[in-house]
């Protein structure tokens, strides 16, 4: 197995004119791999993730993402690879909130055909799908299911967010901190549910936070301001 | 699975007040609209049922639209009376079918009374081809004897064999009333929609037998003549306010209108009904296209209304976009998901605006009609009105794509993670 994620000299720039926000001779994430990513605010961890989402396409080197370049992918082609073969969990406020909790989950495979696919096809078993996840992360299923996602607890909308990111069985699943506004003992048990989820698949995750505390439960950490050579301020090192 | 409609009208539910304002705009901008176009096409129908059969109007000289205004409209007021003697004189042209005398001048507690003959009720046609019909009692054959329209009846809760008393004028509130001669109700005619029904129908001879002991607009002092009296004295007319005229054949109409207006003993006008009203659209015209133009602009301002309304929400909308972007939505859905909601919006809007022009129809019909005398059917949706409904449909979508491209750049300049 190769390389999930592999940044080879990339430069990335919000806009022509702008600083360079991102300059990382190489960064690469084995499959498999649970990675996290370090770095104090400010060092570009929102801006990677854009990259890693396909969303960013940097202007100079190359970024392979689950084996497809995506500096050669039109933008409607790296919008449905992402939706195909990425789930994202945000650091807060991750649902729409006037759909409910089972819409939610659902919504990746309204724009994906693939993880609709892999979440069993048709309507009845892709909601059977999602109430599974959902249950297997603890959620009391059959009480919030309907609720507008907005009435439920912050542990909560972030367990419902996982089990978006995971519906369908993407092969990358990214996390932008998605334990910051959680307390000591609903972190622990989120990534312990996440990482259950994402070893029973074999994806691939990668986690980001300034949380070092903890950088310990994951394979790899990888220090993204000493990846990075930009600093904080936009200058190059 | 769920559709980006719905994802649109989740959105839409959830915004719910400034929505439903939005779509009240739009509403009534449609109703205005559709409203307007309705009273412009019923009342020209209305206008055109309310005489038919007549092939010459003839008045005193003045111009075409005031003669066709009060002698059938019953607006306005002649500046001139015809004499009797030229009236019979023309009546009796071998080319002349019928004719009906009216004489006006004198009202019913705001009705406008007309003196004619029994003419009027075997002659006089409206809608196409409807003769007048008596729904109760008969027509007058007293001098004091007089036939209501349907809606003077049923306004002021007349019967046969009531007494009515004559105002001299023909202001709401008459400056004199014939109170010693009152007139004795012979029959109610069937409702027909047009001016007949506000109007109270008397004999040539009854008005002039409430006039002759006036001069001038007032009763003669000293001179004082009793009901009972006037039926022995001559009551034949010195003068009447216009006459309708039945020709043998229609060939005849242009010659017979050339030999009334060359008339040398008198200054007559003759006038085709037809025409007539064709003169009166024209003057109305610059007005209804005025209106027309108004209620389009007022359609202009409910739909930037709604993109104002669309263009607001984007802002606070920003990480919903990125969130629906995060879990795969594509640019193109993004900017469908606005143009739908705009859409939405727009068909709502013109659907319930034309709930309201129903039932502001129900409501205002009974006061156009007491009011204006302007018969106005509640019909269903006419293939223009549809067309109208449809152009705003299209302009609401067609403005949604001024909120979706803005959502669009906002959206890709964000990517998945709105940095704030």
């Amino acid at each position: 197995m190769g390389a999930a994620v592999n940044l080879s000299d990339i430069v990335f720039r919000w806009r022509k004119s702008g600083p360079v926000v991102l300059n990382i001779p190489s960064l690469s994430v084995a499959t498999g791999e649970k990675a996290f990513v370090s770095g104090p605010s400010g060092s570009g961890k929102t801006t990677l993730l854009n990259v890693l989402g396909c969303v960013a396409v940097p202007e100079e080197g190359r970024a392979t993402v689950l084996g497809e370049s995506i500096g050669e992918l039109s933008a409607a082609r790296r919008d449905s690879f992402r939706a195909d073969r990425i789930g994202i969990i945000f650091q807060q406020f991750n649902l729409i909130p006037y759909l409910s909790v089972l819409d939610n989950v659902l919504l990746p495979c309204r724009f994906s055909g693939l993880r609709r696919q892999n979440a069993g096809g048709a309507a009845p078993q892709i909601a059977a799908r999602a109430r599974d996840i959902l249950a297997r992360l603890e959620l009391p299923v059959e009480t919030l299911i309907d609720r507008p996602a907005t009435s439920l607890s912050v542990g909560q909308q972030q367990r419902v967010a996982a089990a978006r990111a995971l519906i369908g069985s993407p092969d990358l699943v990214i996390a932008d901190e998605p334990t910051s506004s959680l307390d000591e003992d609903a972190r622990k048990s989120f990534i312990d549910l996440l990482f259950r989820e994402i070893e029973k698949n074999s994806q691939t995750l990668i986690f980001v936070s300034h949380d070092r505390r903890l950088e310990g439960m994951f394979d790899r950490t990888v220090a993204l301001d000493r990846v990075n050579r930009v600093s904080p301020t936009g200058i190059s090192v | 699975m769920i559709p980006l409609l719905r994802i649109a009208l989740r959105s839409l539910a959830s915004r719910r007040v400034t929505v439903l304002l939005t779509v009240f705009a739009i509403a009534v901008s449609v109703t205005l609209l559709l409203g307007v176009e309705r009273i412009r096409t019923e009342a020209r129908a209305s206008f055109s049922n309310t005489v038919s059969g007549t092939d010459l109007i003839v008045g005193a000289r003045s111009g075409s639209v005031p003669l066709l205004l009060y002698s059938v409209f019953r607006i306005g007021s002649a500046t001139n009376n015809i004499s009797w003697r030229s009236y019979q004189e023309i009546a009796s042209d071998p080319d002349v079918a019928w004719t009906i005398p009216l004489s006006l001048g004198d009202s019913h507690r705001g009705f406008r009374v007309l003196g004619t003959n029994t003419d009027y009720f075997r002659h006089f046609r409206y809608a196409r081809a409807r003769k007048l019909e008596i729904v109760s009692g008969k027509p007058f054959d007293d001098v004091f004897d007089a036939v209501l329209g349907a809606n003077v009846a049923e306004k002021l809760g007349y019967n046969v064999g009531d007494s009515i008393v004559i105002d001299h004028g023909v202001g709401s509130i008459g400056f004199a009333s014939h109170t010693d001669k009152p007139f004795r109700v012979s029959g109610i005619l069937v409702k027909t929609g047009t001016p007949v029904d506000q109007t109270v129908h008397v004999s040539l001879a009854g008005i002039e037998a409430i006039h002759i002991d006036w001069r001038s607009g007032a009763p003669v002092p000293g001179l004082r003549v009793d009901a009972d009296r006037v039926r022995q004295m001559n009551l034949q007319p010195r003068a009447i306010t216009a006459f309708l005229v039945g020709l043998k054949s229609r060939f005849a109409t242009f010659g017979m209108q050339r030999r009334v207006n060359e008339f040398s003993k008198e200054p007559l006008l003759a006038i085709l009904p037809g025409v007539a009203l064709h003169e009166l659209w024209s003057l109305m015209g610059t007005a209804e296209n005025a209106l027309s133009a108004i209620s389009l602009f007022v359609v202009a301002a409910g739909l930037i209304g709604m993109v104002t309304m669309l263009m607001a929400s984007l802002n606070e909308r920003r990480r919903e976009m990125a969130i629906l972007r995060s879990v795969g939505a594509r640019a193109y859905h993004i900017f469908s998901l606005l143009v739908l909601e705009a859409g939405f919006l727009s068909a709502i809007g013109a659907i319930l605006g034309v709930v309201f022009l129903y039932v502001g129809l129900f409501f205002a019909l009974p006061v156009i009609e007491a009011q204006y005398g302007l018969f106005i059917a509640i019909n269903t949706l006419s293939g223009n009105d549809l067309l109208y409904l449809g152009a705003v449909f299209a302009a609401g979508l067609l403005a949604g794509v001024i909120p979706a491209f803005a959502a669009l750049r906002t959206s890709l300049a964000d990517g998945m993670i709105v940095r704030t």
